[in-house]
């Protein structure tokens, strides 16, 4: 067997192993944690159901204003909805929350792209990956307050840095994965560049791309709250910095419930039905 | 000159030269087998027609002028792989119409063609199903569909019918005689079974020696059957190697235990 046959076969055989997408085997993973009986719907909504009861019981024992009943905290969520406050401070915050997110996907994606894509910017940006990492997202929201001011660019350039080195090692991974047998047609079939890259080269990074985008919205939305409570006057994260102020453990409740909600429905109403169109074909 | 000339002075990885001395002609709508045994570089020189690997001391030319523009593929050219090769998350029809995109692009008023060649391969109904809802035979038709929805000039199939059962591979061949006998592409066919190359081809380039270059240029006669397990093509490939004993031994100084043929043993 000459050396290039021995190439040829070793590059054969780790070219099959790396079709696999790493999605596929986790689905197959999830279908096998299915509750032994009943529908699914029926198991979240009793896990929360259960969940509230014991609180219930809880705070019930304890009769202390340090744990509020979640009758208390339901009750202050329709209060300050009622007086509309609620419902302002949580779109300023999902606005920020938005903005963080897509500034953080865009850069991420790109930088990530190329990282992936050319090995010399992969060990030229390395290294400062690695710290972005590792740098704690307080010295960020604290760093960029000094330099950018107590502003809203602030807080979004804050956030965006804190999620752009995670969405950088997703993409970088999913573009190495990325097949070049399916490129090879791209090419032979002189389908243009656009075409190619929405319709060869993007579906192939998508898995990688949702799983950063939902990873992402969890970690954003937690880390605008930190950077509200420093630097804005407005918001969940600032009204929240009140309540502390006044021990007012009830309405810390009933806002962070609020707004978990809604990130729980955004969750649930956008990023999982994109993901099932993006990935329908796995069948 | 008229025709395809490729012409390979020299090709390598790294480390010594895998092909060097090549230098064949081949006219328009010439169905022309290319067979050798596994790591002889078959592939590779299908990769430098197809404008995948430019990387080689040489020139591929049609009719004089050079193939394609440096780093791009021919125009009008069809490619089939060793696997379908389908993007899974396009539909089957999307598949086709992926080989149309660049009409598509060019010329507004293209109508794609792509349902009707689908039907021609016997796959009308599965236009909109995905690939992994399909077999491995269907995905295959598929890939030919696509191969042929620009009426390519130029085919480039690389043991596209390996994976597949006998009888799936046979009904498969006829369908790409019948494709070939109505788009009159010329054909560079890969594949390391003497008898499937007489099947099919007008005629046989046989890849051998270290570096591997073209050990004998073999026109087929015509032996009046297309099923590769008759006793006609026995009788013709017995003919062949009667004429040249060692053909398939590789290189006629190589001994045989170096190479390796495959499944085939031949």
């Amino acid at each position: 067997m000459s050396p290039s046959s021995a190439r040829r076969d070793q590059d054969d055989a780790s070219r099959t192993i790396a079709s696999k997408s790493p999605g596929a085997a986790a689905r197959s993973l999830w279908g096998q944690l299915q509750p032994p009986f009943g529908p699914a719907w029926l198991w979240r909504t009793g896990s929360l159901v259960g969940l509230a009861v014991v609180w219930e019981i809880a705070a019930l024992f304890a009769n202390s204003n340090m744990l509020p009943t979640p009758v208390a905290v339901l009750a202050a969520v329709y209060r300050y909805t009622r007086t509309g406050q609620l419902p302002l401070e949580l779109a300023i915050t999902l606005g920020r929350v938005a903005a963080a997110f897509v500034v953080a996907m865009t850069v991420g994606a790109a930088i990530g792209f190329v990282m992936g894509r050319f090995r010399r910017f992969n060990l030229l940006l390395d290294g400062a990956l690695v710290l972005a990492l590792n740098i704690p997202a307080l010295v960020v929201i604290i760093l960029c307050y000094l330099w950018l001011g107590l502003t809203e660019v602030a807080v979004i350039v804050a956030v965006a840095l804190n999620k752009i080195p995670v969405v950088v090692v997703t993409t970088r991974e999913g573009t190495r994965a990325v097949d070049a047998r399916l490129l090879a047609v791209a090419q032979v079939y002189r389908v243009p560049r656009r075409v190619a890259f929405f319709r060869v080269f993007l579906p192939q990074l998508y898995p990688y791309l949702m799983a950063s985008a939902r990873n992402g919205l969890a970690l954003i939305w937690k880390i605008v709250l930190v950077a509200e409570l420093l630097g804005r006057s407005n918001g969940v994260g600032f009204e929240l910095s009140v309540f502390f102020q006044f021990f007012d453990i009830t309405s810390i409740l009933a806002y962070t419930l609020a707004f978990a909600a809604v990130v729980m429905a955004i969750e649930a109403g956008v990023m999982r039905p994109l993901e099932q169109r993006l990935m329908r074909w796995r069948g | 000159m008229n025709g395809l000339s490729i012409q390979i002075d020299e090709k390598r990885f790294d480390g010594p030269p895998v092909l060097a001395g090549i230098d064949v002609t081949i006219p328009a709508g010439e169905f022309v087998a290319i067979v050798g045994p596994s790591g002889v570089g078959k592939t590779t020189l299908l990769g430098m027609v197809a404008g995948l690997d430019a990387a080689y001391a040489g020139a591929i030319r049609y009719d004089g002028a050079p193939l394609a523009e440096p780093g791009q593929s021919p125009d009008g050219m069809g490619m089939v792989f060793q696997e379908p090769r389908l993007m899974p998350w396009l539909t089957i029809r999307d598949n086709v119409r992926l080989a149309e995109a660049e009409h598509l692009a060019r010329d507004r008023s293209y109508v794609s063609r792509a349902d009707t060649l689908l039907e021609e391969v016997g796959l009308g109904t599965s236009g909109n199903a995905w690939p992994s809802q399909l077999s491995g035979g269907m995905q295959r038709r598929t890939a030919l569909a696509r191969a042929f929805v620009v009426d390519p000039w130029l085919l480039l199939m690389d043991e596209p019918f390996v994976s597949l059962d006998m009888p799936a591979a046979n009904q498969l061949r006829g369908l790409l005689r019948r494709l070939c006998a109505r788009v009159r592409p010329l054909v560079l066919f890969v594949t390391h079974d003497v008898n499937e190359a007489l099947v099919l081809a007008d005629r046989i380039l046989f890849l051998g020696d270290t570096p591997a270059r073209v050990v004998l240029d073999y026109r087929v006669e015509q032996a009046g059957s297309h099923d590769v397990s008759s006793p006609e093509i026995a009788a013709l490939r017995r003919r062949l190697l009667a004429r040249h004993p060692r053909l398939l031994s590789g290189a006629p100084e190589a001994g045989a235990d170096e190479i390796s043929y495959g499944r085939e043993g031949l």
